[in-house]
């Protein structure tokens, strides 16, 4: 991780982090899939079916700083009403700022995302306006040291494409839209991954028919792979009241 | 013809023998001596001296009859004869048989010690306290400042006869002073860090401290504002402690937010003092002092050697000063005070550990994560005044020099900021000039005072800060910019010159006494910034200046109960280098306000009660990331006082306080985190002789210092622990030897000397969590120490 992306949120945090007001807390997040494997209709019209389909997230920090395109808007309506008069000024704009750290869980699971929700543990945070998610993905071991692993078959006029492919990314996705004013422990979070942003811009017509194809690194299907997995519209965090 | 003789024995008494005086004699010992009480109106009008006198003992040891010979004042000559009347002595023998004896006798009248940033005293209180030289029978009573605040003291503190504990240095005495809390959590070398009245005054920058008149705050220093590092400051010659807290008096200039402390130095007793420390943990420490006889208690020269291994790992330090000051009256009314110190010091410090793996047992309590933390400093300064006196008419004139050198590595953060890891290095050298002047006159049979002075300084300043590599303590490399872009986050040169001017009137009318006051502040600043316009350096300039009003009441209302009114504004300059082009440089104001009382219920007992009020319009807090001081924003505090000072036996002495107050952020009601709300001291001093051997005096002698420490409330409405801590000395002396114990945290607690909360991460192939978590710097355990000291 650049050091960079760390500064602003550390400055903030410790600015923050003099605040007596606040208190501790703690939330259980549960993660699954979105779609859990349902036929997913891809740009160029392939249909596809997914049979394996598995991330390996190593962990999730929540931020206070709201993601660019993905503002969640929780004023009640005189505030909305009021905003239409009196803008907001944002810092930095045009550019993401995380701000303040708010909670974190580093617990490494590896997700089916096929599989009924999964548990992934208890976060340990503060109080405070959350608005964004950092999520974190890094090989592991128990996905044969993959980041993400998928396999299924895409059918399109008749012809039917079966393949596999995985990924080893070490990479954050930042800037995940999450909104909840969390003022006390209780309630939970659940992460929902849509599989279908993985397949959805792969082009399927330039694979082998005759076997089952392992997507190559370089190659069109493989990039829109990669690109699916790191698109923060694949992540929906929810928060759900205690 | 027998008087004439017995005067002769008398006069030179420990020589005796040696003066070929007939076989069989010996002179009369003094067993109790009461203190001299300092005349009301010797302290106005700012009469001091000795008072000579002949006692005539019988042969019970009583004092039957006293002859002055010589005396400044008769009011003088007249306390001194009062107390002379309650001595009472061994009596003079002959062949084993008592016998009536006149002896010599001389009682020394000082006035109070002058507050470095008020270089007059302004001392009428008729509280006195009174040392004992041990030399012959001079006998010393120093008057104590009258107060313009009921949070105004002076504590007498002299030559301890045991050891500072575990070889601290003078610094440590900020923990007598009523409200006071100082950690040390990066090593013994680096400057305290200070709490006081709801301040977290970080490494000074609340609270103004001078060393007889050498001003110790650090203009921009690298690390915080208002660094203030006393290491150099040796503790047996700090002859007392004057405090002000609060912000009422025009002499107090630049980082008097939260108060001012002054060590006025002087060696109180004469002669030559060696002392030898040894105890746990490598603790080695030796002392040499030297105060010429027939000189003033000003004039001495120091020499401080010491080393420790420290209570852990990382913890080792050494230390050598030396001080010293020469007082030459010039006339009566004219004299020359020359200060001196040069001072160096090495230490490495353990940090930060982090609560959580401390109670997983990750790491202990006492262990460190990054062993190369530390640094050095040094000190070496020079002060030259002349004190002018003249019946009503007083001044003072006074310059001085500086250097500073300052070298510090720490790392809070672990492995958080950067994969090569967080260690700082920051680097400071300043080279400092400055002076002060001040004129008063009295007028109106000294119903009226009026003073004007004036301060100057001008500090040379080259700073700078980077990362350094974990693993070999090399400079990191910019980002993606190759190994010979070294990470340098600070690099500056700064020049600082502040300029003051003060003016005050007092009022005495009656029972009321009014004060007013005016001080102006004017602070110009050069930067030159060596990182901005990428790396091709930027200058910039910045003027700013500060006007601060004071009043102050005091109404006597009967002998010995005097109420205080008191207002007064204060300031604290700016970080240089945070400064832009052109920027009025923007003082940090601070409102102060003050109701308080001070009672002398019976002689030898002082109490003083005292509610205050602050209201800072920009606070710092430090930051563990970038190792500097952040703003935070306004901050109001709400607090009381009580300290109660008795004497109430001769030999005896204790002091109490007693301190709470509660800050919080002006704009949103929430505490002040990590600053005590309730902080308790208490100190006692003991020593009583008790028999003779071979005709050398046996004495013991003890101290205890008691400290408590209320919970600190911490960020996310969690409390710090509270802490309770014992000091403890005790020793016994035979004629020029004293041996002695002494202890520091008697019942061992294990206690947390800094609290702090961050994000950090200390495990570099671990996810590091960005929560903030309380992390906490180790207290000293059970310290032990054998002293020996040597005194002639």
């Amino acid at each position: 991780m650049r050091t960079t992306h760390l500064f602003p949120a550390l400055l903030c945090t410790l600015a923050c982090g003099s605040d007596t007001a606040r208190s501790r807390i703690n939330f259980e997040v549960t993660a699954g899939g979105l779609t859990q494997g349902g036929p997913v209709t891809t740009e160029s019209g392939w249909t596809v079916e997914l049979s394996t389909a598995e991330l390996s997230v190593a962990g999730l920090y929540f931020f206070e700083g709201e993601p660019l395109f993905a503002r969640v808007d929780r004023r009640p309506m005189r505030g909305r009403l009021l905003g239409l008069v009196i803008g907001t000024a944002y810092a930095h704009p045009g550019h993401y700022v995380e701000g303040e750290a708010l909670a974190d869980l580093l617990q490494p699971v590896t997700l089916d995302l096929l599989a009924p929700d999964q548990p992934l543990g208890q976060a340990n945070g503060v109080s405070g306006a959350y608005n964004s998610v950092r999520v974190v993905l890094k090989p592991a071991a128990d996905l044969d040291n993959h980041t993400a692993r998928m396999a299924g078959t895409a059918t399109k006029d008749g012809v039917t494409v079966r393949f596999t492919a995985h990924l080893d990314l070490d990479r954050t996705i930042e800037g995940v839209a999450f909104g909840a004013d969390l003022e006390a422990s209780g309630g939970k979070v659940h992460l929902a991954i849509d599989p279908a942003e993985w397949v959805r811009r792969i082009d399927f017509g330039s694979l082998d028919t005759t076997q089952v194809v392992e997507l190559q690194e370089g190659t069109q299907p493989y990039n829109a792979f990669t690109r699916g997995v790191e698109n923060t519209a694949a992540f929906h965090f929810t928060w759900i009241p205690g | 013809m027998y008087r004439s003789f017995a005067i002769l024995l008398c006069l030179v008494p420990a020589t005796a023998a040696a003066q070929g005086l007939p076989e069989g004699f010996s002179p009369p010992r003094l067993l109790e001596a009461p203190s001299a009480v300092y005349p009301q109106v010797d302290l106005q009008n700012r009469i001091e001296g000795d008072v000579e006198l002949d006692l005539l003992l019988d042969e019970a040891g009583q004092v039957r009859e006293v002859t002055v010979t010589s005396s400044p004042s008769l009011t003088l000559a007249q306390a001194a004869i009062d107390a002379a009347m309650q001595f009472r002595f061994a009596p003079a023998r002959e062949q084993g048989e008592p016998v009536p004896c006149i002896i010599h006798y001389r009682t020394k009248f000082r006035l109070p010690p002058r507050p470095a940033w008020a270089l007059t005293s302004t001392a009428t209180l008729p509280a006195t306290t009174a040392t004992r030289a041990d030399a012959g029978y001079d006998v010393l009573v120093r008057g104590q400042s009258l107060p313009r605040a009921a949070s105004d003291w002076t504590f007498e503190l002299g030559v301890t006869r045991t050891a500072p504990k575990a070889g601290g240095s003078g610094a440590e005495l900020m923990k007598k002073a009523p409200g006071f809390y100082i950690s040390q959590h990066s090593g013994e070398g680096k400057a305290h860090q200070i709490f006081v009245r709801g301040f977290d005054a970080i490494h000074g920058q609340d609270t103004e401290i001078t060393v007889s008149g050498l001003p110790v705050n650090e203009v921009s220093n690298i690390h915080a504002q208002g660094y203030a590092d006393l290491h150099f400051v040796i503790p047996e010659v700090v002859r007392s402690l004057h405090i002000q807290e609060g912000t009422y008096d025009p002499r107090q200039g630049d980082f008097a937010v939260a108060g001012s402390l002054d060590f006025d130095l002087g060696l109180t007793e004469r002669g030559v003092l060696v002392r030898g420390t040894a105890g746990q943990y490598g603790l080695l420490r030796t002392l040499i002092a030297w105060g010429p006889e027939g000189e003033p208690e000003e004039t001495f020269v120091a020499a401080e050697l010491a080393k420790g291994d420290g209570f852990g790992p990382a913890r080792a330090w050494n230390r050598a000063s030396v001080l010293g000051q020469v007082l030459f009256p010039l006339s009566s009314q004219l004299a020359i005070r020359i200060l001196a110190t040069s001072y160096a010091g090495r230490f490495d410090a353990a940090g930060v550990v982090r609560d959580a793996d401390v109670e997983s047992g990750k790491i202990d309590f006492y262990g460190t994560y990054d062993p190369d933390q530390g640094g050095a400093s040094t000190r070496h300064a020079a002060l030259l005044e002349a004190r002018y006196r003249d019946g009503a008419v007083a001044a003072g004139l006074s310059a001085y020099g500086m250097l500073r050198g300052l070298r510090l590595r720490q790392n809070f953060t672990g492995f958080l900021v950067s994969p090569e890891g967080d260690r700082t290095e920051q680097l400071h050298d300043a080279f400092t000039v400055g002076g002060q002047g001040h004129y008063q006159k009295k007028l109106f049979d000294k119903r009226l005072s009026l003073e004007v002075g004036a301060i100057w300084r001008h500090d040379q300043i080259d700073q700078s800060q980077r990362r350094l590599r974990t693993i070999d303590g090399a400079p990191q490399a910019q980002d993606g910019q190759g190994a010979d872009a070294l990470r340098d986050d600070v690099s500056a040169e700064l020049s600082v010159t502040e300029l003051g001017l003060y003016g005050e009137a007092k009022l005495r009318a009656g029972d009321l006494t009014v004060r007013g006051g005016l001080r102006g502040e004017a602070q110009a600043i050069r930067i030159f910034d060596r990182l901005a316009n990428l790396g091709l350096g930027d200058r910039r300039e910045a003027f700013g200046y500060q006007v601060a009003p004071k009043l102050s009441v005091e109404w006597r209302v009967v002998p010995g109960l005097s109420l205080f009114g008191s207002y007064g504004k204060g300031f604290r300059s700016p970080q240089a280098l945070s400064l832009q082009q052109g920027e009025r440089s923007t003082f940090t104001s601070v409102h102060s306000g003050e109701l308080g009382a001070r009672i002398l219920p019976v002689e030898g007992l002082i109490v003083s009660a005292a509610a205050f009020t602050t209201y800072v319009d920009a606070d710092l807090v430090f930051d563990p990331t970038t190792g500097r001081t952040q703003l935070f924003g306004p901050t109001r505090r709400l607090g009381g006082a009580l300290v109660v000072e008795a004497q109430p036996f001769d030999g005896f002495s204790a002091t109490g306080s007693a301190t709470y107050s509660h800050g919080v952020h002006a704009d949103t009601g929430d505490q002040i985190p990590f600053v005590p709300q309730l902080v308790l001291r208490g100190d006692l001093r003991y020593q009583r002789p008790l028999t003779e051997i071979e005709g050398l005096p046996v004495s013991v002698f003890g101290d205890l210092g008691l400290s408590f420490l209320g919970p600190r409330p911490l960020p996310f409405q969690e409390l710090g622990d509270s802490v309770f801590l014992t000091e403890l000395g005790v020793g016994l002396g035979v004629g020029p030897v004293d041996v002695s114990v002494e202890i520091d945290n008697l019942f061992g607690s294990r206690w947390k000397d800094g609290q702090f909360v961050f994000a950090s991460n200390f495990d570099p192939g671990a996810a590091a969590s960005l929560v903030p978590a309380q992390h906490s710097t180790a207290g000293r355990p059970f310290t032990a120490q054998g002293t020996i000291t040597v005194h002639y």
